[in-house]
């Protein structure tokens, strides 16, 4: 179990941190190469933005570490070209939630790696339940698309399981420094402009920040500000995560989703249970 | 006398509360208990249980609030209760959790053996508010925290109010994702004081549950909540023993209920509003107090109403008669239509 936070930093600023286990990320796959050749051995992931560049180069790397492949929907098909990636490294593909999302996690999920959603954007809704529908009943799938196969997974075993397990952003488990030095608990905390520190800054975290105590306490600061989170339906597989950014988002289609989701595994809970009477 | 298997006691050692809740019955005296009440009453009850080993006794702290006593007070139960019993009994508690500071949670972790504490809030606002003016909910998610920390399981009880009627599924997953390990509803009897909130009525009570059993069934019955648990118990067959209403609601007969001064009454209600006094614990013995007619008023009633209606009711056996102080020592329970509503809808 880690007892440090996953930093994920740019490759040009990863000097920058002394603390936590470091996911290198760049456009670049030579910079990625030598942020890891300069720093220890913290460094548990790297993750690509872009497939545009010189692959070849991340043969470097020591085999078996995690690669995240940051895929929009429209460049999936390149997976293809660079197959021996899923043989070298553990390999995801970290896939923005836009149109052609379906397709992409066919052609993705088609070559065998596992698929993240980027649930930085959650604007394109219909998309996602499409996804979900090929989870549920593609079965040919024998890969995982995230956030679908936790949840799922977790909601069979009986165990608890949220949004805010599978895309953590509390400063305890998880920091996301952006290009410019700030520091945040996610990639769409950044995106949004909310920041509890910086790499420039001494301390580097302002654990004082209204920011940091509310992602260390969520779920109280939930019920101590009245959210309708506190009484919601869904807040068991979602534990607030959708609101954070925005404490007015439209969840309607979301509690479909997450309906959906416990459905189905309780479909399968009430086969197994019929299956182990007999 | 046939001697019961088991005595529920519920000393409240103050009637006094940090609290002012709107439908509180309590009348709140400025009293303490002094720990030689608490040592007379464990050496009546230690003899009794010594004398008839197929007894058990559960003691429930109670009040007011009983956290207003402070970690020496129970720091010296603790000491009182292991000089005194030879078994200990099961200690809980039931608080507003405002108090619960890491000094006095110390003590209770050793005190309340059967790591359960009881307490009570409300998501409508203004129904329970802090005499001193600091944020309730703030100071008792705090307490509820705390106590979660120090291995202690938290149980709700919530009072349901007029208010609560339109929100059976928000009630419902209000408690459930605070966390608490159950869920015990109750309707709002007829308050003591002055109550500006809205009236419940029994027809309204009875489509309350039926409305919030839908959801909990939906929700795979995963919070534990009372009455539903044990009445599904008791209809499955599955438990003989299984508790029917007055029991889930803790309505031990005997019940001993102690007030501050060590008076005794059968029921905890009894001895929020002064009425029905069975005896004392300075002055009296235990076989004595058993042995009056009206420590098992329960059992009296519940022989008196059969004779009525309520013989020939089919849900007899999960209300019994509802609760006795509510309605009365010759009347069935007040809440008589709603529960067969409530029936009718789902158990029919």
């Amino acid at each position: 179990m880690r007892d440090e936070p996953v930093v994920n930093v740019p490759a040009a600023l990863c000097d920058k941190v002394g603390f936590g286990h470091v996911v290198i990320r760049s456009a670049s796959c030579e910079d990625i190469v030598r942020a890891y050749k300069a720093s220890d051995d913290r460094v548990i992931g790297v993750e690509l933005e872009s497939l545009a560049g010189n692959v070849s180069v991340l043969s470097a790397l020591p085999q078996g570490l995690s690669l995240t492949l940051r895929l929009r929907p429209a460049e999936a098909a390149n997976v293809y070209t660079s197959s021996w990636l899923s043989d070298r490294f553990a390999l995801a593909a970290l896939m923005d939630v836009e149109k052609g999302l379906l397709e992409g996690v066919k052609l993705v999920t088609s070559a065998q790696i596992p698929v993240v959603m980027n649930l930085d954007s959650l604007s394109d809704d219909s998309e996602l339940i499409s996804v979900l529908d090929y989870y549920l009943h593609e079965r040919h799938l024998q890969v995982p698309i995230e956030f679908f196969h936790s949840l799922f997974t977790a909601q069979i075993q009986g165990a608890a399981l949220s949004l805010a397990d599978v895309y953590p952003e509390s400063p305890e488990q998880n920091l996301y420094v952006d290009e410019s030095g700030a520091i945040t608990g996610s990639s769409r905390l950044a995106k949004a402009g909310m920041f509890f520190g910086s790499v420039t800054a001494d301390p580097q975290i302002d654990q004082e920040s209204s920011l940091y105590k509310r992602l260390i306490n969520l779920k109280k600061d939930l019920f101590l500000s009245g959210s309708s989170c506190a009484s919601c339906e869904a807040f068991d597989v979602c534990a607030g995560y959708l609101r954070v950014v925005d404490t007015t988002f439209d969840c309607t289609a979301w509690l479909r989703i997450f309906g959906e989701i416990k459905s189905r595994a309780k479909e399968i809970v009430e086969d197994l249970e019929r299956s182990s009477k007999q | 006398m046939k001697i019961p298997e088991h005595i529920e006691v519920v000393i409240k050692p103050t009637l006094r509360c940090n609290a002012v809740c709107s439908y509180c019955n309590v009348t709140q005296k400025p009293v303490f208990m002094d720990l030689s009440v608490v040592e007379r009453l464990f050496r009546m009850l230690s003899d009794y249980v010594n004398r008839e080993a197929q007894c058990s006794i559960t003691i429930l702290w109670h009040g007011g609030e009983p956290m207003l006593m402070g970690a020496e007070f129970f720091k010296a139960v603790l000491d009182l209760d292991r000089k005194i019993f030879e078994e200990r009994p099961t200690h809980l508690m039931q608080s507003n959790l405002t108090l619960a500071t890491p000094d006095l949670l110390d003590v209770l972790h050793d005190l309340l053996n059967d790591r359960a504490i009881g307490t009570s809030w409300d998501p409508f606002e203004g129904y329970r508010r802090l005499k001193d003016g600091s944020a309730y909910l703030d100071r008792w998610y705090e307490g509820f925290e705390s106590a979660v920390a120090y291995g202690f399981r938290v149980g709700m009880v919530y009072v349901v109010h007029g208010e609560s009627l339109k929100y059976p599924q928000k009630i419902y997953y209000y408690f459930k994702n605070l966390g608490v390990d159950s869920l015990t509803i109750i309707p709002l009897e007829e308050p003591a004081g002055a109550f500006d909130g809205y009236r419940l009525e029994a027809p309204s009570w009875g489509r309350f549950l039926a409305d919030i059993y839908e959801v909990w069934r939906s929700d795979n019955r995963s919070l534990p909540l009372e009455p539903f648990t044990g009445w599904e118990l008791l209809a499955s067959g599955a438990d003989a023993t299984a508790h029917s209403y007055k029991e889930s609601l803790n309505c031990c007969e005997p019940t001993l209920a102690i007030s501050p001064e060590g008076d005794i009454y059968p029921c905890v209600r009894m001895l929020d509003i002064s009425a029905g006094k069975v005896g004392n614990a300075l002055s009296d013995s235990l076989d004595s107090i058993l042995m009056r007619p009206d420590s098992s008023w329960r059992a009296t009633r519940r022989e008196i109403i059969r004779q009525g209606e309520c013989g020939s009711c089919q849900w007899w056996k999960f209300c019994a008669g509802g609760c006795a102080a509510a309605s009365g020592t010759r009347c069935k329970t007040v809440w008589c239509e709603g529960y067969k509503l409530f029936f009718e809808a789902t158990h029919a």
